[in-house]
């Protein structure tokens, strides 16, 4: 399946090969840990264990960042 | 996010016979918690922050360090919301289209909030960062933390604010606790508090994120509806403390806790020691040229003034 995501500013797809596709899955696709990312859907928060559904608008939120002195 | 599961209730909430649904837990805390104590509970640490390390208080007026980022903007809304007086100060330095973004991001937030935002142009001070970088030779980011330091400090100086507050949080912090310590570097290690005083013409700076984590600080970036530049300065890339940060996010996704305890231990047990002898202090003298405290007769400020002046003056074409 494949799916649109928002990140860093920039949208992306992912195709990632499952059935039933999780928040989680969307954070694993992208190589993050959700330690330090977060998945929102249609502007709200959701948890990891989330179903994407159709239409779903997908941001995603890293929150690690660099180069700061 | 992190192991939260399904329909669970906020904490707070729950003592109050509330059923709000949780949108966050926070392992760290133990806390499961709703959109609304989330953000009460964010605030409140931070002015926990301020008072457990006298930061300052609300008779200070305070110039907020603005990059454009998530953990500026959080903290200028938290000091705001918190009662204190701040204003914002943001450095054009001349980044491409990331200056350009960030810049404008930090000036709608300004316009949200009500708060005046001032902006120094680097490139009419001395020049922008990538001219620094091919002039000096040093990495940008080096260059870059030089006179970003320096314009705060002469700015806030000049305008009669008493603080300077940056968002460095907590996973900022332990970063570069990790790279100092794996390199044991005595000198950079006994600095590393969230208060550095006011002393020779340096206003006193403070830190008042450093027990917030980067996570943290997106989501209050996130709920609060902030508009934040949300892609990372292309000079960073690459940089050894994203490295770390990753590292360290490992470590505490196994061991919830370990980064905070890294640092608040190494504050309370550490930095004591290490700053316990009274070492003659290296002399702090005033530079020739600007006034400015400096460890040497020019500072390095104006050291790079003089290299751009030469090159201009030899008709070196600076073309960025
Ligand atoms: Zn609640
Ligand atoms: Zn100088």
């Amino acid at each position: 399946m494949k799916i649109k995501v928002k990140y860093r500013g920039k949208e992306q797809v992912l195709d990632i090969n499952k059935e039933k596709i999780t928040a989680l899955d969307i954070l694993k696709s992208l190589n993050l840990s959700s330690e330090h990312a977060f998945v929102a859907v249609n502007g709200e928060l959701v948890s990891e264990d989330y179903i994407i559904k159709e239409n779903d608008n997908i941001k995603v939120i890293n929150a690690i960042s660099g180069g700061k002195q | 996010m992190k192991k939260l599961k399904k329909n669970s209730r906020c904490t707070i909430c729950k003592a109050k016979g509330e059923k709000e649904k949780a949108i966050i837990y926070l392992p760290h805390h133990r806390l499961t918690l709703c959109k609304k104590h989330f953000i009460s509970w964010f605030e409140k640490r931070v002015e926990k922050t301020i008072k457990e390390f006298k930061m300052f208080s609300t008779n200070d007026k305070i110039l907020v360090a603005v990059s454009g980022g998530k953990d500026s903007l959080a903290l200028w809304n938290a000091l705001t919301k918190l009662g204190y007086e701040a204003d914002g100060f943001y450095i054009n330095l001349g980044i491409d289209q990331y200056s350009i973004d960030s810049k404008e991001l930090a000036l709608n937030f300004a316009k949200k909030i009500g708060r005046e935002l001032h902006i120094l142009d680097l490139s009419k001070e001395i020049a922008t960062i990538p001219q620094l970088k091919e002039i000096s030779n040093r990495p940008a980011c080096s260059a870059c933390g030089t006179v970003k330091r320096y314009y705060m400090n002469k700015f806030a100086k000049e305008k009669g604010y008493s603080i300077i507050a940056t968002g460095h949080n907590l996973d900022d912090e332990v970063a570069v606790l990790f790279g100092n310590t794996l390199k044991w570097d005595i000198d950079y290690l006994k600095r590393q508090y969230p208060v550095l005083k006011e002393e020779n013409g340096f206003i006193r700076k403070v830190k008042p994120l450093c027990k917030i984590t980067e996570k943290e600080s997106a989501l209050y970036s996130f709920l609060n509806n902030i508009d934040y530049i949300e892609y990372e300065c292309p000079f960073s890339v690459g940089a050894s403390s994203i490295e770390y940060k990753e590292f360290l996010s490992r470590l505490e996704e196994k061991h919830p806790g370990t980064k905070l305890q890294f640092y608040t231990n190494f504050l309370k047990k550490m930095y004591p020691l290490l700053n316990k002898e009274k070492e003659k202090k290296e002399e702090l003298k005033y530079c020739k040229i600007c006034g400015e405290p400096s460890y040497n007769e020019i500072c390095s400020v104006c050291k790079l003034k003089q290299k751009v002046e030469k090159l201009v003056n030899t008709n070196y074409n600076i073309n960025m």
